[in-house]
């Protein structure tokens, strides 16, 4: 799988936002938040095709977290970022 | 100046010049971020004071609501970029097609020389033509579907992607016909120069826009125009910045300083270089005065720019004049009050601009 292109990444203080400029009309409801971990495994997987194991991999390497837990934590993100068309 | 507006002036040299603000500055109350928040809305430069945001360290940031709203704006600015490139080539296109080959003016000319040109808040697309064009152009676009509405300043318009496109048989808004030959020999001397805009998936057109030297003088004499009619927001004085930094080892500063003094903008020149330096950061030493001195007039200049905001349209005289149906009444008010300041700086431009107001000529 890979990341949308074109989606920018924002970051004021400790709030992530991820925008669609190309998304048509644009208000408050289109910026997409996500913690720093997420804004983390955004930018490093903003331009190549990942598996939800290599995203894991990623996660548990930079955090501290089980292998196991951070495959967990990563499928559900990525259903979330499924849901708002922010994967191809 | 008080401590948010120092605080958004600190921001937006940040933006500017990508650097880090200084903590100095910092923290604002609540209060205080939505003042910052609205100045730079007024004087359109919420982009380039956002992107200096980002650099805060996370205690010292906006409230949340605020900065959720800003990131909004922001993104709505960066998608107006985005459907202008791709405007701006598609309009050349129109116009190559025709058989003439437009100069790119002002707008997404000046947006290039920004670190981040996405950030800087976008209008319309203008574009130059010898007016000898016009009949031609107007007809065959009309043909494709883009009918054209002539302007009273004798330019004409038309639409594409709901985006109005100017076409300007003027390169400068000059007036004096002594000055307009002189930049019209600058212009023959200099050439025009090439702007490479780049559109999506990794194309990109190359548009003729002026050289570097006119690029200046057409800033600083469309400021003057709108500091001498109803006002002008910080955002051309950010062009006008990012235009001497990002050009200034192409410049002969001799050059430019001959250029001015020939479309009698030498003094108008110097304290705009005095502004730039003074409240947004430009390095003096890529200004054509050899040495600026001090002149209280930068502060006057800053007052009409804060109050006025954009084009002077958030001015409370201006606002009721709209309200009114009075805003020729208020722009003639405008100019008288602001004679006094801008015919101490480029006195026959001043005067030639209210003789052409009076003569009822609504767009100048």
């Amino acid at each position: 799988m890979r990341l949308k292109p074109n989606l920018i990444h924002l970051n004021v203080g400790k709030d992530h936002f991820v925008v669609d400029p190309d998304g048509g009309a644009i208000n408050l409801t289109d910026l997409y938040a996500m913690n720093e971990a997420a804004a983390d495994l955004w930018e490093h997987f903003g331009n190549r095709d990942f598996t939800p194991e290599d995203m894991a991999e990623q996660l548990a390497a930079s955090y501290d977290v089980s292998p196991e837990q951070a495959l967990t934590d990563v499928r559900q993100l990525l259903e979330t970022w499924n849901k708002y068309g922010l994967i191809l | 100046m008080t401590r948010w507006q120092q605080a958004f002036f600190e921001l937006l040299r940040c933006g500017l010049w990508t650097t880090e603000p200084s903590i100095a500055y910092f923290p604002l109350s609540a209060d205080d971020w939505q003042k910052v928040y609205q100045e730079a809305c007024r004087q359109t430069v919420q982009g380039i004071v956002y992107d200096a945001l980002q650099r805060l360290p996370d205690n010292l940031v906006p409230p949340q609501t605020i900065t959720w709203q800003w990131t909004s704006d922001v993104t709505r600015i960066i998608a107006d970029n985005r459907r202008i490139r791709r405007a701006v080539t598609a309009t050349r296109q129109l116009l190559c097609q025709i058989g003439t080959e437009p100069i790119l003016l002002k707008g997404e000319a000046s947006a290039s020389c920004y670190p981040r040109p996405d950030l800087r808040v976008c209008g319309d697309i203008d574009w130059y033509l010898p007016e000898t064009c016009f009949g031609t152009v107007a007809s065959s676009l009309e043909q494709q579907g883009y009918p054209c509405q002539p302007k009273a300043d004798g330019s004409m318009s038309f639409y594409y992607d709901n985006i109005e496109i100017e076409i300007h048989p003027r390169l400068a808004d000059i007036l004096r016909p002594r000055h307009q030959q002189a930049l019209t020999d600058i212009i023959r001397n200099e050439g025009y120069a090439t702007l490479t805009i780049n559109g999506d998936e990794g194309t990109s057109t190359d548009v003729r826009t002026t050289g570097y030297i006119t690029t200046l003088l057409l800033h600083a004499a469309h400021i003057f125009k709108h500091t001498a009619s109803v006002g002008i927001g910080l955002r051309q004085f950010c062009d006008l910045a990012l235009a001497y930094h990002k050009n200034h080892e192409h410049i002969d500063k001799r050059a430019l300083t001959q250029a001015y003094k020939q479309t009698g903008f030498t003094r108008w020149s110097q304290l705009l270089e005095h502004f730039l330096t003074e409240y947004l950061g430009l390095d003096a030493g890529t200004t054509a005065s050899s040495t600026l001195r001090h002149n209280n007039d930068t502060r006057h200049l800053l007052q009409l720019v804060i109050q006025g905001g954009n084009f002077g349209q958030h001015s409370h005289q201006w606002q009721q004049a709209q309200s009114k149906g009075h805003s020729r009444y208020h722009t003639v008010l405008s100019y008288l009050s602001h004679l006094p300041f801008t015919f101490r700086y480029a006195p026959t431009e001043a005067l030639y601009l209210f003789f052409n107001l009076a003569k009822g000529q609504k767009n100048i």
